[in-house]
């Protein structure tokens, strides 16, 4: 794409400058056009479509689009819609900082191939996805050796420019992302040796152990922890132990495991380093930013979605994300957005709960995760007598609670909690 | 008599499920807490089927490869010889998502399609 030359853009002052062109970036600018809004999407990578565009199976789309689409077909339909509203996107366009100027103007540097250029804009929409943590996050010592990527450094290598990271993998984390890339490895002829997991059960959904493990036969090993990485001048082979229930190494429960290559999906977090700059509040439990229920930060102005807000299980939460921050952003150029904000706290057995405040003038959805899987569960929000019955929660799986505006008309703050139903 | 053991992904809960089978037919189903588990038992033992991905090789494409999956399921068993036949596919830009990559693929009646579009560089 073009670029403009950096004093134009400089004299003009956006409504909305999107960070990241991924699902919620994307999804929020088309939103925001729709409104009428003046949109200019900043993406860092080659291409905009963020991380769906290597993500080649299905299981995008359902619930936004009501199809199970393949993650490029997804990205592709909202990249259609970006292209049809004639939406200014900027490829190779990296945001290297924001600054708050006031609560009507906030300057976002980008580092282009044209130079660095200040951008202005009255609102942010910052959906800068998320990144994946590395191995000495999760305590992996060892050889530094070739053949260990994360779980997305091996699926572009496959998927976007059609090369085989190795032969015999061990994959490390069993959340969705560990589950999809063993299947991913195993139908193009590797050897799935184990996908090791700490906890004593997988982290990703059912589907996946069943059509990702069990369909290939590939041992799922819980409650074991990688401990070594082992190798001269590429990977050979791995260490592991078994793991008691604080994770502590079980002594002479050592093996090992001839493998040349590592996949790391040790799970992701929100990627907010921009933002800490901009100095805003973040929640400790989903390593995001605290929002309210059009997503908007700490900061007037400042919005958030996606995977940068906290970790979706579905591309479809980050697309609403975003759409819901365009609405956002909208109401706040006009002067509308309500300054009256309950909290919704987390009660018994709820990991996480978002977005941390609601207005209670309109309905809201809330994304929430247990902390323990339970059976035949009750979610409730005991203030307003709201009960959902599920017949089963998992940390895996977030869970979503649809809040009518007549049953938080009137509250002062909701607990959000999940015990047994029995 | 034959049982094989499956779990039901229709839901979080994931039922571990006992199917018996006698002469190919299914006599019994257990361990399941609601009748989608025995539907999805039913279709697991009488005709397990999957969307098969992959990628092919794109000649003077702005990328290397593009995505691709078959339209409909195919047989679980056919799995191996779809992705085979891929390895050999190479296709030309422009593509489009939709577009019928390989037709009948592995005759099993299905085509390939592309999930990801792709431009001449
Ligand atoms: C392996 C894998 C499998 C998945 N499987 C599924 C599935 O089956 N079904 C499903 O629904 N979801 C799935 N997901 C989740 C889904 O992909 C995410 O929920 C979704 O992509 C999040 O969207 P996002 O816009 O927040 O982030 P992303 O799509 O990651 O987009 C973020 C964008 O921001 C850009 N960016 C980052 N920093 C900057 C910066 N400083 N300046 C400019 N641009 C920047 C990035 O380049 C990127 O394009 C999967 C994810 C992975 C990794
Ligand atoms: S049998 Fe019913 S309850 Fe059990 S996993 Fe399947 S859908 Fe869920």
């Amino acid at each position: 794409m073009k670029a403009e030359s950096s004093s134009k853009m400089k004299s003009r002052t956006y409504d909305m400058a999107v960070i990241g062109g991924g699902a919620a970036g994307l999804a929020g600018a088309v939103k925001a056009a729709e409104l009428g809004m003046d949109v200019v999407v900043l993406e860092s990578g080659e291409r905009i479509g963020g991380i769906p565009m290597q993500c080649i199976h299905p299981g995008f789309g359902n619930f936004y689009y009501g199809e199970n689409l393949t993650g490029p077909e997804f990205s592709e339909r909202l990249i259609e819609k970006v292209k049809l509203t004639g939406i200014k996107c900027y490829t190779h366009a990296h945001v290297e900082g924001i600054r708050h100027v006031s609560d009507t103007e906030n300057m976002v540097s980008v580092v282009m191939p044209a130079g660095i250029t200040q951008i202005r804009a009255k609102t942010i929409l910052y959906a800068a996805g998320a990144r994946e943590r590395h191995a000495y996050e999760i305590g992996i010592t060892g050889d530094r050796v070739s053949g260990v990527y994360t779980a997305g450094e091996a699926q572009t290598l496959m998927d976007i420019y059609g090369i085989m990271p190795g032969k015999s993998v061990v994959i490390i984390g069993s959340g969705d992302i560990g589950l999809i890339m063993a299947r991913r490895f195993a139908l193009e002829g590797a050897d799935v040796k184990a996908v090791v997991e700490m906890l004593p059960y997988p982290g990703g959904l059912q589907r996946n152990v069943v059509q990702c493990l069990e369909d290939f036969g590939i041992p799922l090993l819980t409650s074991h922890m990688v401990t070594r990485i082992v190798g001269k001048k590429r990977v050979e082979r791995v260490i592991l132990a078994e793991v008691d229930e604080s994770f502590r190494a079980i002594k002479n429960s050592e093996k090992e495991i001839d493998c040349d290559t590592v996949a790391l999906a040790a799970g992701l977090v929100p990627n907010i380093g921009k933002l800490r700059e901009a100095d805003i509040d973040i929640d400790s439990s989903t390593k995001g930013p605290v929002v309210n229920e059009y997503m908007e930060t700490s900061l007037p102005g400042i919005f958030v979605a996606g995977n940068a807000l906290a970790i979706n299980d579905y591309v479809d939460y980050a697309a609403e994300q975003g759409e819901q921050a365009a609405i956002g952003a909208h109401l706040f150029i006009e002067g509308n957005m309500p300054s009256d904000w309950k909290p919704i706290r987390k009660g018994e057995n709820i990991r996480l709960v978002f977005p941390h405040h609601i207005s209670g003038g309109r309905d809201v959805k809330i994304y929430a995760r247990v902390k323990k899987p339970v059976r035949d569960a009750v979610v409730e929000f005991p203030e307003i007598d709201k009960r959902v019955r599920k017949r089963a929660v998992m940390p895996g799986e977030m869970i979503i609670v649809n809040l009518k505006k007549q049953e938080t008309a009137g509250i002062d703050e909701l607990t959000l909690r999940c015990a047994d139903g029995n | 008599m034959e049982i094989k053991k499956m779990t039901c992904i229709l839901c979080p809960l994931g039922c571990r499920m006992e199917v018996s089978i006698e002469k190919n037919k299914i006599i019994r189903i257990e361990g399941n807490s609601c009748p989608r588990g025995e539907m999805y038992a039913r279709q697991e033992v009488e005709a397990p089927s999957r969307i098969v991905i992959s990628v092919v090789k794109c000649r003077d494409c702005n990328l290397p490869v593009i995505s691709v999956k078959t339209e409909k399921p195919v047989p679980k068993e056919r799995i191996r010889e779809v992705i085979d036949s891929l390895a050999e596919v190479e296709v030309e830009p422009p593509v489009n998502v939709g577009d019928i990559i390989v037709e009948d693929v592995a005759g099993t009646g299905v085509n390939v399609i592309a999930t990801r579009s792709a431009e001449r560089i």
